[in-house]
Order: C-alpha cells, then structure tokens, then sequence
C-alpha cells in the first residue's frame, strides 16, 4: 500500500471503528474487526481505485469482513446491543460543559439505544448516512443498487422514530 | 402542506439527535495495532519492474546477436573487396598485354623469327 493512500486510510480508524462497535456490540470484537479491516484493505490495496472514496472503500471492507467473521453469532444477545462491561464511563463521554454533557449523555444513550434495536441491515444504512457518503457510495458499501439504499434508510429511520416515541412516552 | 414541513422538521431533528451519539473514538492500542498493520505492508511494486524482465531479455538478444551480425557483415565485405581487387589485377594485366606485344628473342637485329 502506497504511503500517502495508508496515512490517508489511518485517518478513517475513528469513523471504521464506530461502525465495527454498532456492529458487534463489543469492543474487543470492534477491534479486532477494524484491525482485520486493514488487514484485508492492505491485501487487497490493488482494487482501490484512485480518485474514489477510500473511506466508502475501507467501509465496504469491514461490512464484509463483519460478515464473514461475526454474523454467524447473531443469535449471540451481546452482539445485538452494547453489552453493559463494554459501556462507556462516563468520563469518556463528559468533556467541557459538564451539564449540557450531562443532558447529552442521556439522550445519546437513548439513541444509542434506539439504534442498537434496529436489525443490523438498518443500523449499518443509518451509520452510513451519518458519515456524509453518497447513495452511490452507500449502495457500493452494501453491494445493492441505490433504490434499495433509498428504502432501506426510510425504513430504518422510520423505525428509529418509533423506537424513540416508544422512549418519550 | 404544514404536514410535510412537521415531516421535515422531525427527519431534521431526527438527523440531529443522531448526531449526538456517543462519539466513539479508536482507543489508542487500536490506532497502535493498525499502524503495525499499515507499516508491515509491503511496498508497492514499481511499474517499471513489470518490464525489466522483458527489457533484460531483450538487451541480452542484442548484446548475444551483435557480435554474429557484425561477424557476418564484416566477413561478407572482405570478400567483396577480395573480389574487387581480383577483378582490377585482372582487368590490368589484359589491358597490358593488349597494349605492349610480347617481346621476342632474336639472333641478330636484323632477323625476326617468329614464335609460331
């Protein structure tokens, strides 16, 4: 892998590794299939295609990497919602104002929580969409075509409403 | 109308409180293990190795048959020179012979015998 296109790669670790944790549910495992996302992206750094998105590139890698390596464990309740050892202290998610934090906290975790219900499908296009990639790009990431993008993130958002209605009440 | 711009408003607030998730930096042993990930990565190959095999083969064809073709072509021109030089002693003796008669040997001066 040429130096430049790897720092570049490095710079999505945060994004890579947000996704892995919403996928697996743990960190260990968020680690691992990060860490075995860039081992495959090195592998196979030939089919990158200069000029297009590296991060949608690396996304689509660790999807498919998150299949093969973790999806037959879906049964695994762990793997369907952050496990409670694995959750964030709270000095993680405080920084400067320590209220209005503390207000984001709360509702973050009801989001978070709202998002870890949803099926694996609908939350990877939700966290998809949250990284800015374009239908185009999110259909590569998924390998499907761009109508089914389109449906799936109504879909998945919808739900996510309900969910969060459900919380309010 | 006001329908669709509540369904906006929602999608909107919607977008936002998404965006107040937990932000989920890579821990630190992460970014390390990626980085010796990265590093260990073989460096790409040169475009030009991809052609100095055929280019190696090539120059040795050329340094192996520039020698035969020089032997050849050298060789080919001394015998042409030979051939040349031949022809000219050849051409000159007959001119001689037909401009000067052969001499004859005689008793006295004022007797010619001829040869045949």
């Amino acid at each position: 892998m040429h130096e430049d296109l790897a720092r570049e790669a490095l710079g999505h670790v945060d994004a890579l590794y947000k996704l892995a944790r919403y996928l697996t549910g743990r960190e260990a495992e968020a680690e691992d299939l990060v860490q075995e996302t860039y081992a495959r992206a090195v592998a196979g750094a030939a089919g990158f295609t200069a000029g297009t998105n590296l991060k949608a590139w690396l996304f689509r890698i660790l999807r498919n990497t998150f299949i093969s390596m973790y999806r037959h464990r879906r049964a695994s309740p762990e793997v369907s919602g952050v496990d409670i050892t694995d959750a964030p202290s709270s000095e993680d998610w405080l920084r400067d104002d320590m209220e209005l934090d503390r207000l984001r906290k709360i509702v973050a975790e009801e989001i978070e929580a709202a998002l870890l219900s949803l099926s694996e499908e609908a939350r990877t296009v939700v966290l998809l969409d949250l990284e800015d990639l374009s239908e185009v790009e999110m259909a590569a990431v998924l390998e499907c075509p761009v109508g089914t993008v389109k449906s799936r993130l109504a879909r998945a958002r919808a739900a996510l409403r309900r969910r969060l209605q459900d919380y309010a009440r | 109308m006001n329908e669709s711009r509540d369904e906006r408003a929602i999608e909107v607030a919607l977008t936002e409180a998404l965006q107040r998730l937990p932000q989920r930096r890579a821990p630190a042993r992460l970014v390390r293990r990626v980085e010796r990930v990265l590093a260990a990565a073989p460096a790409p190959r040169r475009r030009w190795r991809h052609a100095l095999v055929p280019a190696l083969a090539a120059a040795a064809v050329i340094a192996l048959a520039t020698p035969v073709i020089v032997y050849q072509y050298t060789t080919a021109a001394r015998a042409a020179a030979t051939s040349m030089v031949s022809e000219a002693i050849g051409d000159h003796l007959r001119i001689v012979q037909a401009q000067r008669p052969l001499e004859i040997e005689s008793g006295d001066g004022h007797r010619v015998r001829p040869w045949f």
